[in-house]
């Protein structure tokens, strides 16, 4: 007992203790010396370092790749060496990264003053990262002057620009079209309609769930923690022609439209997969025949042929027979008051405090055939961002012949249509911050999951509070 | 350890070489060790985190966190005011409501099932070392593995082993994914909590258990006492300190869990609980002084609780 | 014990009515005996079964783990979920190299933690000193601050360290295995102080006046006394360094260099659902301490209990 009663009130101390500290005081000015004193002896320290070792200074290049998969990474480091071999001078280290944990491992890597020099991240990434100021902007300027501001495709260079500064924040490296992917066979024989509408959407849901071996319509991206709710959504959103902001830079979460997309949205869950979905969830149950359409990237091309898993065998095991013919391709949806297509730009950041040689290895890996070997790995899932590159690209996978050429055209020219939140023309550098914002904390699949499982908001309340928040981070980003 | 030694109060450099002073240089040489390794690492990082927790520090800075602007309280009032943290009614509390309710009810529970299963494993019987063996599985077992085994059990996927069970049994038609429903999810987490916790408990009681003097039951076979009468005449106040000492330390531990939410249900479903919105704050959206200012909220709410926890239940305890 | 001398009344009763099985039974069986079975047999099935689970699934094919409805019984002890594990071809294969990391890590933890808290709770437990109350609170003071509390202000300072001294804080073993002695020595320090005290001084007393030192009293009298309360806070280190999660999540980039849980972290969220192969990864890490559990359970009791309660 006595042990407890000494900790107690000196815990209570050392609370008072922590709260006095907390003004700034002569102490703290104190370690603020300390740390200039400290950062001089490295600088000492590798003078002493570089003499003796001219001959063979090596510059380090880390490059983080969310390209995270085995034979993915062999492939990066495969072109990687292409350039140490004209380089010897230079190592470039291929990390593989989590999408998931990449927000975690910046920032540490921000911490220990270790950022890498590239970073291959989704374009939602590069207005904050942009914003907090830890990318290098005129490196991604001189990389894009020097592979050629005429090859790149006209919409991804204008969604890396930074209306802070006017300049390209990051370099555009692929990306992905989404859309409804869904099952010819069983919508003909049903007699519906392709689901390009939400009409035709809410029609194969009353009918999908128990036609063939179907169990559901559709899976919602429904987890509270996974952007996928998110994704759908906006598409849903941007169909309906609600956006975050109007033109006058108001708030516009509660409006009619929004209400709208998130009533419309909450309905299909009535013929959903139950639970908290994700994209992992929803890709499963169209691959094992138990939902007739799947919201998804085009990256599920070739698992639709081949069943999606395993490069190191084991996939899942497709129940129905050439599923991928029998799949229709639905990118383009309208809402009642308007049209929209949604999709992912992915770049390459060129962090701050970078090596200039980065900026050489970017350019390496867009040219010519290193570009071309990179898009091969996932072929449907990184359109080119480069118009020289087309040619080259459609060539590159034998699973186009399963796919129809209207198909086939509408992903190539995907990122000429394709829309976002983020890249609305006229959205200054504030509100771009803040839907990057609503994103970083899920504020869509929160509402989502609250509408649609848990039934504690409604479109309604869900949509004030949608208001209320976003100008709360409106509020933060600008004071 | 209460009763400080009186010969200490001799003037230390008279007495360098008296046998007491070798006595407290060799200890204190013996101890320093630990105790640069415990102050360095989390004593001093405590103090440093209070200091982020009045500065604006994000990604732009944190590589020079001393460069840091002050903005003195603004983390801590952005935090009361954020729509995860502050409560808003019943169906939705907010991570300071959420920690405190799951905190003490998985706690409870935890002593609760403890104080069962020593008391099923104070008798002997045949094969009992082997079953308390068994019994302390889940503590040991990494939380990882765990986790994830109970997440696949419950799991709304036809695979799902619970789901199968109970429509089986006719109890439900269709899946339920248990740990993403409001409510369900929290006292899912909250039993999650016991099942792992609960031999650790187990231990503490049992071993007082058996330290009880067995004079005490046979006078109460004496006065005619029944299973229950000595249970609750001898057993629970002989019980009373350690309950007490097990229901601090769990509370404690539990309430600055971070592992088991987040692998379980990643903070979704009304299990936001304080720890997992600081990591949210500090990884997510790299705020890292607000980050730091919620964990000072939990960390104050956890000093007032064991302030008051101190002051009325142990004293009381220690009286009787 | 009360309940001993009733138990044996029972039997002899059991014994005197010799007869069929159901007679014996019948005879045995009383109502505080029927729910102290029925209880235990709850509380072993329901620790059990999601140990069962967890191995069981490991031995799955993916059909079988990934069908309609879940399989009970697996239809043969498949290898394929190890393999894969183990594929050094395989995107989450080398797993071998993060159990590796994990011993890297937790034996080095465990070692350590138990010489530098002996060499502690001995001077805690026997000598008087000034500031010996102060430290000892100080050191449970760890008990009150949450891991993600300590992980930021931890990490940048460490990194400033490693700037001048020259480590890096990131994907760097002995910096965990650092981190991992600051959460557990409070706790081992407590547990062998406490046992130190239940050795009767004057045998040390004895021995200091036949001329040993204090480290050779340490040395010869107290550690071999104190066998069950060393293993025990071994043990107890070990599982923690080995179970670890958010330090490691924070600390380590590389994969390489990942411990266990991290990896089947990885595993788990990978885009590829592999249940059978996290589950397989789950029990070649469950194993290790159970068995040590297992193996020492008569020590650990003893050592944990005497540890723990005093006071």
């Amino acid at each position: 007992m006595k042990r407890i009663s000494y900790v107690l009130p000196l815990a209570l101390v050392m609370a008072l203790l922590l709260a006095a500290c907390a003004t700034p005081t002569p102490e703290t000015v104190e370690v603020t010396r300390e740390v200039e004193v400290e950062v001089e002896v490295p600088v000492q320290q590798t003078v002493v370092v570089e003499v003796p070792a001219e001959e063979i200074e090596v510059t380090v290049i880390e490059f983080w790749t969310t390209d995270n998969e085995e034979p993915r990474v062999d492939k990066y480091e495969e072109i990687a060496a292409r350039y140490m071999a004209e380089h010897p001078d230079v190592e470039i280290r291929i990390v593989p990264i989590d999408e998931g944990s990449i927000s975690q491992r910046i920032a540490t890597a921000r911490a220990a003053n270790r950022l890498p020099d590239i970073v291959r991240m989704g374009i939602e990434r590069v207005s904050s990262f942009a914003a907090d100021g830890i990318l290098d902007e005129d490196a991604a300027e001189a990389v894009i002057e020097s592979v050629g501001i005429g090859d790149f495709r006209e919409g991804p260079l204008n969604m890396v620009v930074d209306p802070a500064t006017g300049k390209h924040a990051a370099v555009p490296f692929d990306g992905w079209i989404q859309a409804i992917w869904y099952r010819e066979d069983v919508f003909a024989d049903a007699g519906l309609a392709a689901p390009t509408s939400w009409d035709t959407i809410l029609a194969a849901c009353e009918t999908l769930p128990g036609t063939g071996n179907l169990l559901y319509a559709v899976t919602l991206g429904t987890d509270p923690g996974q952007n996928y709710g998110h994704q759908v959504f906006e598409q849903v959103a941007m169909s309906n022609n609600a956006w975050p902001f109007d033109s006058a830079g108001n708030v516009t979460m509660n409006t009619p439209e929004m209400i709208e997309a998130l009533a419309f949205y909450a309905s299909l869950q009535d013929c959903a997969v139950p639970g908290p979905q994700y994209w992992r969830g929803a890709r499963e149950a169209y691959e094992l025949d138990q939902s007739g359409m799947l919201f998804y990237s085009t990256y599920i091309m070739d698992d639709l042929v081949d069943g999606s898993g395993l490069e190191a065998g084991g996939n899942v095991d497709i129940p129905v027979d050439d599923l991928a013919g029998k799949t229709g391709f639905a990118s383009k949806m309208e809402g009642p008051n308007g049209a929209a297509s949604y999709g992912q730009l992915v770049t390459l950041g060129i962090m701050e405090g970078a090596d200039p040689v980065a900026q050489e290895v970017v350019a390496h890996f867009l040219s010519g055939e290193n570009y071309l070997d990179v898009l091969e790995l996932a072929a449907f899932g990184k359109v080119p961002v480069l118009k020289s590159a087309v040619d080259g690209w459609s060539k590159l996978s034998p699973y186009f012949a399963n796919y129809a050429p209207e198909t086939m055209s509408q992903i190539a020219n995907g990122f000429d249509t394709m829309q976002r939140w983020l890249f609305r023309p006229g959205y200054d550098a504030t509100q771009r911050a803040v839907i990057g914002d609503i994103e970083g904390r899920l504020l869509i699949p929160t509402v989502l999951s609250n509408i649609a499982l848990e039934g504690n908001m409604t479109p309604e309340t869900a949509a004030a509070f949608l208001q209320e928040q976003v100008e709360a981070l409106l509020a933060e980003r600008q004071g | 350890m209460a009763t400080q030694p009186k010969r200490l109060r001799f003037p230390f450099l008279r007495h360098w070489n008296s046998l007491q002073a070798r006595e407290a240089r060799l200890a204190w040489f013996l101890i320093l060790p630990t105790a640069i390794i415990v102050f360095g690492l989390v004593i001093f990082p405590a103090f440093f985190s209070v200091w982020i927790s009045f500065h604006d520090v994000g990604l732009g800075n944190l590589n020079d966190v001393f460069r840091a602007p002050f903005i003195g309280l603004q983390n801590y009032l952005q935090v009361f005011d954020d729509f995860a943290f502050k409560f808003q009614g019943l169906s939705s509390w907010g991570a300071a409501v959420t920690s405190i309710v799951y905190s003490f009810v998985a706690t409870t529970l935890t002593v609760l099932i403890g104080l069962i299963a020593a008391l099923l494993l104070n008798r002997p019987f045949r094969g009992r070392g082997a079953t308390r063996a068994i019994f302390l599985f889940p503590y040991v077992a990494p939380i990882v593995s765990v986790a994830f085994v109970w997440r696949w059990i419950l799991d709304p996927r036809p695979s799902g082993v619970l789901n199968d069970v109970l429509i089986r049994l006719g109890l439900i038609d269709l899946p339920v994914a248990f740990l993403a429903e409001r409510g369900l999810a929290l006292l899912l987490v909250v039993m999650f909590e016991a099942w792992r916790y609960f031999p650790f408990a187990m231990l503490m009681i049992l071993a007082r258990l058996q330290a009880v003097d067995n004079t005490l039951y046979e006078a109460a076979d004496v006065d005619g006492a029944g299973n229950w009468g000595k249970f609750r005449w001898v057993t629970l106040p002989e019980l009373r300190y350690v309950l007490g000492a097990i229901f601090l330390l769990r509370l404690m531990w539990t309430f600055n869990k971070f592992d088991d939410i987040f692998l379980l249900t990643g903070g979704g479903f009304g299990t936001k609980v304080l720890p997992i919105l600081t990591y949210e704050f500090s990884f997510k959206l790299f705020d890292f002084g607000k980050g730091a200012a919620t964990a000072m909220i939990l960390l104050v709410i956890l000093l007032i609780f064991m302030f008051l926890y101190v002051r009325v239940v142990m004293r009381n305890i220690e009286e009787d | 014990m009360g309940s001993e001398t009733q138990s044996t009344s029972l039997s002899r009763a059991g014994s005197r009515a010799r007869g069929t099985i159901i007679d014996q039974l019948a005879a045995w069986i009383t109502w505080p005996r029927f729910f102290v079975t029925l209880g235990i047999t709850f509380f072993l099935f329901s620790i059990l079964f999601p140990f069962y689970w967890m191995v069981s699934s490991s031995f799955k094919t993916r059909a079988e783990i990934g069908g309609r409805e879940p399989v009970y019984v697996p239809s043969a002890l498949r290898l394929d979920a190890y393999r894969e594990l183990f594929d050094p071809e395989s995107p989450i294969g080398r797993f071998g190299g993060n159990i590796i990391n994990s011993i890297k890590i937790a034996i080095p933890s465990a070692l350590i933690a138990l010489i530098l808290s002996t060499l502690g709770a001995y001077a805690i437990a026997r000598m008087r000193f000034r500031g010996r109350g102060f430290l000892l609170n100080g050191i449970l003071l760890v008990y009150l601050f949450p891991g993600v509390l300590l992980i930021i202000p931890l990490f940048s300072m460490l990194a400033r360290i490693g700037d001048s001294i020259g480590f890096e804080v990131q994907d760097n073993l002995p910096v965990l295995v650092v981190t991992y002695l600051a959460m557990t020595l409070p706790v081992a320090l407590y547990m062998l102080a406490n046992y130190f005290r239940t050795i009767p001084e004057e045998i040390e007393q004895a021995a200091m006046i036949d001329g040993a030192s204090r480290l050779g009293v340490i040395w010869r009298i107290t550690l071999p006394l104190s066998v069950p309360a060393l293993v025990s806070v071994a043990i107890y280190c070990f599982m923690i360094a080995w179970n670890e999660f958010l330090f490691a999540l924070v600390f380590l980039n590389d994969r390489e260099m990942f411990t266990m849980p991290i990896k089947i972290n990885t595993i788990f969220n990978d885009p590829t659902p592999r249940p059978n192969v996290v589950m397989a990864a789950s029990t070649l890490m469950t194993i290790p301490v159970v068995v040590l559990f297992l193996a020492l359970e008569r020590y650990l009791t003893e050592g944990l209990s005497a540890g723990s309660v005093k006071g």
